[in-house]
């Protein structure tokens, strides 16, 4: 009958603590995602998952386990999950505002300071190149680009690195109007912004996301993956021919993937990775990236408000974070707040899609950096 | 994560500098793409002509 308490006696030696602990954590993740709707796709998932391969003697770990083999085929072999869940993000993503303002393009370019802040301060803290790098990329606010630039480095700390992702990204109603309140003055946030819709041609919407394609490839081509996937995915939502695939590819495409992703993920979830002091570094790095993304964009604006006669409201810059819609979203009503007939979305909008693009460009770069230095 | 690396610091600047001026490059470039490409549409006649 001894064998019947195989697991548990595993449970009560040592280290065995910290399988309980990681139980709370998953659990934690689980009572977020429910409880306050934070990101529950993929943190319910993870959670759930880092209970499963947290059990002793799990039957999911192992050549035969099939958490294992999913993040071994499904991770390791490719990144296949990470980009084909990218094609769905891809179909999803409307570039028009950004398209018919393009210099919106910018913010999303410099609301990626953030991730090379971090990069340099972990760094400071000790982490070797590859972790560090692969640290800095929580601050794309991207959970695809994060596990796939993690996973290519091999860092140790993949499954801290994504929940720290999520999580942000899940916080982005907290922590982006923190950051925001910061660096600028209530007079700034009034500033007002007229939307005048430009007209975006199909012709312009079937070229945009092959030239940027070859553009990024070219200049970037370790992040040609991971662009040129975001890209397909919008090349079949935007070319009018293939409405079916664009259903498929935004919804069951996404779904299937997202549902499979969380789960494989939390195979970096063993105890034995995740519980460590480096996790506390980690999730501290994550808001530093975060925070600096936000600050850089709203910076950025007021660089070129400089400039400008006619002003741009600064957190539209803040809005380049790559977390879309939501960062988006949080703008808008920041600027409604200030002033309930500013109305921030599409310009926000705008700067958000830049801010998709323009992440997986720096994940890409870094990648692509980082293996060259190593 | 070991003890402080002056190396790695130096890597990671390089990396900070060559990465905004990578990531700003490759958006300015597309954004004059779009640009131009937006310059050429052809404006609709009516609301209906797409």
């Amino acid at each position: 009958m001894d064998f019947l308490l195989d697991g548990v006696k595993t449970l009560f030696s040592a280290g065995g603590w910290k399988m309980l602990l990681m139980w709370a954590i998953g659990g934690l993740l689980i009572f977020l995602a429910i409880k306050f709707d934070y990101e529950p796709a993929l943190l319910l998932p993870m959670g759930f998952g880092a209970i499963l391969v947290n059990l002793p003697l799990s039957g999911v770990l192992g050549e035969s386990g099939i958490v294992q083999w999913l993040f071994s085929i499904g991770i390791e072999a490719s990144e296949a999950l990470p980009l084909i869940l990218f094609i769905g993000i891809g179909a999803m993503i409307d570039f028009g505002p950004l398209l018919a303002d393009p210099k919106m393009f910018l913010f999303g370019a410099a609301a990626q300071f953030g991730i090379f802040a971090a990069i340099t301060v972990a760094a400071l803290f000790g982490f070797n190149l590859a972790d560090a790098a692969s640290i800095g990329i929580i601050g794309a606010a991207d959970g695809p680009t994060a596990i796939l630039v993690s996973q290519q480095l091999k860092s140790n700390y993949m499954g801290q690195i994504a929940v720290a992702a999520y999580s942000y990204m899940a916080l982005v109603p907290i922590v982006l109007p923190f950051a925001i309140k910061l660096v600028t003055t209530k007079k700034e946030r009034l500033i007002r912004m007229d939307y005048k819709p430009g007209t975006v041609s199909k012709r312009t919407k079937i070229l945009f996301p092959i030239f940027a394609t070859i553009v990024a490839g070219l200049v970037a081509p370790a992040s040609v993956s991971l662009v040129g996937f975001l890209m397909f995915g919008n090349l079949i939502r935007e070319c009018g021919k293939l409405d079916n695939l664009s259903k498929t590819a935004q919804n069951e495409l996404a779904n299937l993937v997202t549902i499979l992703l969380g789960i494989t993920i939390s195979f970096k979830m063993t105890a034995e990775q995740f519980v460590s002091t480096y996790t506390i570094f980690i999730m501290i790095l994550g808001l530093i990236a975060f925070v600096f993304d936000a600050i850089a964009g709203v910076v950025f604006a007021k660089f070129l408000n400089l400039f400008l006669k006619k002003k741009i409201n600064p957190m539209i810059g803040a809005a380049g974070i790559s977390a879309f819609p939501m960062a988006a979203r949080v703008v808008h009503k920041m600027g409604l707040k200030e002033d309930n007939q500013n109305f921030l979305l599409m310009h926000s909008a705008g700067a958000n899609v830049s801010g998709q693009i323009a992440s997986v460009v720096a994940g890409g770069l870094v990648l692509g950096l980082v293996q060259k230095m190593l | 994560m070991g003890t402080f690396d002056i190396n790695v610091l130096f890597q990671t600047l390089q990396i900070m500098w060559q990465g905004v001026v990578g990531v700003f490059a490759v958006l300015i470039i597309i954004a004059l793409i779009v640009w131009i490409l937006t310059l050429t549409d052809k404006k609709p006649l009516n609301k209906d002509n797409k």
